[in-house]
């Protein structure tokens, strides 16, 4: 609409001030919400309240931090931490996916497969970490174990939902069309399982980067995990927070990653949360 | 069984409603009066997206208009209560509700006298065929059935006005003409303001005494043709000269507001008669 | 001569339907064996796996367990368990309906939270070590934190996205703004939040056992990690188990709660 028809019908428009202070107000908000974790984490440390006085204040951590940005020791850790997760989770993807698609696909397969699974999902993650030193040839992957296992069962249950919530009309129309079950599992199970797939990812690997650190800290001597446990032996206390926030910004990098991706492979996905998030918790 | 007082008038006075979204603004409403007469069921109809259901929500109260009046009964419209209540396109029962409590929901949130609403909400439910199932939960009920557990629930108030929001929309043809069937029956029993929305024009001329035929986007009233079918109303006038007369006129009116909004919206727009029509695109 | 036809029919149906139900039920059963006998192959006919316990020396280390020291074990990774998943409904769910009912609450703690929640809470161990005196708070610390998040999200989420026309409704029926968080807003959005629950239950567990790997005040992580070192493998499988169990019955216990306040829900 024009401004000139606007002016024809009568009726005026501005953005109503109603909704700029509402704009200002939010951002307003906003910053006083983040800046004041700042300013009451200084303040408690400066005047010492309960225990905080063991706890550095956020300039030490900073300095700490920047220091610590710089040494080659912090790369390391960051690729060795990466890695670890990466392999698992991306193992979890490997394994998982293919099996969740078999599984809601043929109930046959389901019936073999998923009494096992199901009597082995309830056992925490770290629980599994003997039997992962016995498992696997290095530690290196028995430390990639924990987040292996912590993403598997949502990216399972995730794939097994995406298959089942397949309208069923697809596969019927497959048939019609005289494809074989490989051509319907490439072109009507996979694809139509993607936008769960894709969900259950961007949910295994934020709760694959909370075990990642778990294995550092009981076995292992590279790893940013591991450095924070040693930060607090060593009692250089600032990098145990600048540890933290390192882990922290790289988890949420990583899934801001795996969100941007699936986005980008599968652009015809629609939100279908509820149902997952009941299947997953189940 | 009406009293005077359930006989209410609704009024729209120059109304003009605008809806923001965060980089525009769309003109829904703009300069839109019309009367919707006491005791009588007038029908809005019009092209899809014209801002119908708009018009419900601020008769409603749930909205507010941004120029112009809604008055009721001599009194401006300030927000919702019971005396204009509203069914809505889907299900708005209260799903952790059964029918029965559904149902006595507005009494008990008006403090009514509990006895006499508990007879009479079991006499609404007998009344709409529900009697065995008042203490079925919504989910537990088909859609026809859900439908008219909430005009029980609506009924029971006694509202001055009711407002139905294409109350019928996805019903099967037959349940469909069966609840059009039982609403005339209501309505023509009690008689009291309705205002009943809906994009299917013959179950509009069907039902209605006033018929309200609305343009597009900036929305107005185009045209009122008065139904001077006779009442009761049943299906078999719709094959009478009458009805297919008004259902004619009124047809051409809403085919016309639809080919603007095609043109509008920058279509190359081929009229019925062939004629091709060079409109702006983009 | 129909009867003779319905009694053939049903005799039919009877056999058929034991037939299916048999099937499916056998797969099942067949699943579980298939599980052991492939373990009990992988582990006496693989010499790099001859460490790991056959499924018959782990039924055995039934037999061997310390009843009193593991029941103790329970007990204490119960309370742990129990107290974080508490702490953080008692604090997360007001906190949570908080947030997704006022606009305002939401814009001054929810960035907050978005900030805090990226670092994991293993992570925070160390943290807690320094902070709190004693193991038992610091393992209730972090099960509250682990617990914290999803409840706050889920119970958030359910409540900001509750359909817009039942509050509407209720209003035109006369509920007023004070009874309508009670009456309306949260019942819908039960289903949601106990999602959140279940979720917490189960990092909760995670957690606990973790902490307990790594500190030597009891409880069944710690049993798992001890078993380790002094290689009684048997009752390290055996204290998986066990944890295993442990957490499905929290889970279910979560979510039998959470059917009775969403039975009016039927999930297909």
């Amino acid at each position: 609409m024009t401004n000139a028809e606007q002016e024809a019908l009568g009726l005026v428009f501005e953005r109503p001030t109603f909704l700029s202070k509402v704009f200002s107000e939010k951002t307003i908000l906003n910053t006083i919400s983040i800046v004041s974790v700042f300013v009451a984490w200084a303040l408690l440390v400066h005047f010492r309240v309960y225990r905080f006085v063991l706890i550095p204040s956020p300039a030490e951590v900073l300095e700490y931090g920047r220091w610590w940005v710089g040494t080659k020791v912090f790369w390391i850790d960051t690729v060795m931490t990466t890695g670890r997760v990466l392999v698992g989770v991306g193992a979890a993807y490997l394994i998982g996916i293919p099996l969740g698609l078999m599984i809601g696909w043929r109930k046959v397969f389901s019936d073999l497969t998923f009494p096992t699974l199901e009597i082995l999902r309830p056992i925490p993650a770290p629980a599994y970490l003997p039997i992962a030193i016995l498992l696997l040839p290095t530690q290196e992957l028995s430390v990639a174990f924990i987040p292996f296992i912590d993403a598997f069962f949502p990216v399972l249950l995730n794939t097994i939902v995406g298959v089942k919530l397949i309208d069923r009309d697809y596969f019927r129309a497959a048939r019609c069309l005289g494809s074989s079950p490989k051509q319907i599992f490439w072109h009507v199970v996979l694809p139509g399982a993607l936008p769960s797939i894709s969900t259950g990812c961007a949910i295994g690997m934020g709760i694959g980067w909370m075990g990642a650190v778990v294995g550092e800290m009981i076995t292992g001597k590279w790893g940013l995990g591991y450095r924070i446990w040693e930060s607090y032996i060593l009692i250089r206390y600032p990098l145990i927070i600048d540890g933290m926030i390192a882990i922290g910004i790289l988890g949420f990098a990583s899934s801001v990653l795996i969100r941007y991706l699936t986005i980008r492979l599968v652009p015809w996905r629609k939100a279908i949360t509820e149902s997952l998030d009941e299947s997953i918790t189940k | 069984m009406v009293t005077a007082s359930q006989k209410s008038e609704v009024v729209f006075k120059h109304v003009a409603k605008v809806a923001y979204s965060k980089k525009s603004h769309t003109v829904i409403l703009n300069n839109c009066s019309f009367t919707v007469e006491a005791g009588k069921l007038t029908v809005l109809i019009g092209p899809s997206g014209c801002g119908k259901t708009t018009v419900v929500n601020i008769i409603a109260g749930y909205e507010r208009v941004d120029r112009g009046e809604v008055i009721m009964d001599g009194k401006p419209v300030v927000g919702p209560n019971w005396e204009r209540l509203v069914m809505f396109q889907e299900m708005a029962l209260f799903p952790w509700l059964t029918c029965y409590e559904n149902v006595m929901f507005g009494p008990i949130a008006r403090a009514l006298p509990r006895k006499e609403a508990h007879s009479e909400a079991l006499m609404l439910l007998d009344k709409v065929g529900l009697g065995e199932f008042c203490d079925k939960y919504p989910s537990q009920l088909s859609g026809g059935m859900q439908r008219r557990a909430e005009l029980a629930r609506a009924l029971i108030n006694k509202p001055k006005v009711m407002l139905m929001d294409e109350p019928f929309r996805g019903l099967d043809a037959m349940t469909r003409k069966l609840m059009q069937e039982y609403y005339l029956k209501l309505f023509e029993e009690v008689r009291a303001t309705n205002v009943f929305v809906t994009s299917e024009l013959e179950e509009a001329v069907i039902l209605a005494d006033n018929l309200l035929v609305m343009t597009n986007k900036p929305s107005k009233v185009r045209k009122v043709i008065d139904v001077d079918l006779p009442r009761p109303r049943n299906w078999s006038m719709a094959t009478s000269k009458r009805y297919l007369e008004i259902k004619g006129e009124a047809l051409e009116l809403l085919h016309d507001e639809a080919v603007k909004a095609s043109a509008a919206s920058g279509k190359v727009d081929v009229d019925l008669t062939g004629l091709l029509r060079n409109v702006e695109t983009g | 001569m129909s009867n003779n036809i319905t009694v053939i029919e049903s005799q039919f149906w009877r056999k058929f339907s034991r037939i299916v139900v048999n099937w499916s039920l056998a797969r099942k059963i067949l699943s579980l064996v298939i599980f052991i006998l492939l373990w009990t192959i992988l582990v006496q006919f693989i010499g790099y796996f001859h460490q790991i316990p056959t499924p018959k020396a782990v039924f055995l280390a039934i037999f061997e367990l310390p009843v009193t020291l593991v029941l103790t074990n329970i007990a204490l990774s119960f309370f742990r368990v129990l107290g974080g998943f508490f702490m953080g409904v008692l604090i997360g769910f007001p906190m949570g309906v908080a947030i997704g009912y006022s606009r305002i609450l939401n814009r001054l703690i929810f960035p907050a939270f978005e900030m805090v929640r990226p670092i994991p809470p293993i992570a925070w161990i160390p943290m807690t070590v320094l902070f709190f005196i004693n193991f038992e708070s610091q393992a209730i610390f972090l099960t509250f934190y682990g617990a914290f998040f999803p409840i706050v999200y889920n119970t958030m989420g359910g409540i900001s996205e509750v359909d817009i026309r039942l509050p509407r409704a209720a209003m035109s029926f006369g509920v007023g703004k004070r009874l309508m968080l009670w009456k309306v807003i949260m019942p819908a959005a039960m289903p949601q939040v106990f999602t959140g629950m279940k979720l917490a239950m189960g990092i909760t567990w995670i957690l606990v056992v973790a902490a307990e790997m790594l500190s030597n005040k009891g409880g069944m992580g710690y049993y798992v990690w001890y078993n380790h070192t002094v290689m009684d493998y048997p009752h390290v499988v055996l204290a998986m188990g066990i944890i295993g169990l442990c957490g499905a019955i929290c889970s279910v216990g979560v979510g039998l709660v959470g059917n009775y306040f969403t039975r009016w829900q039927r999930i297909f």
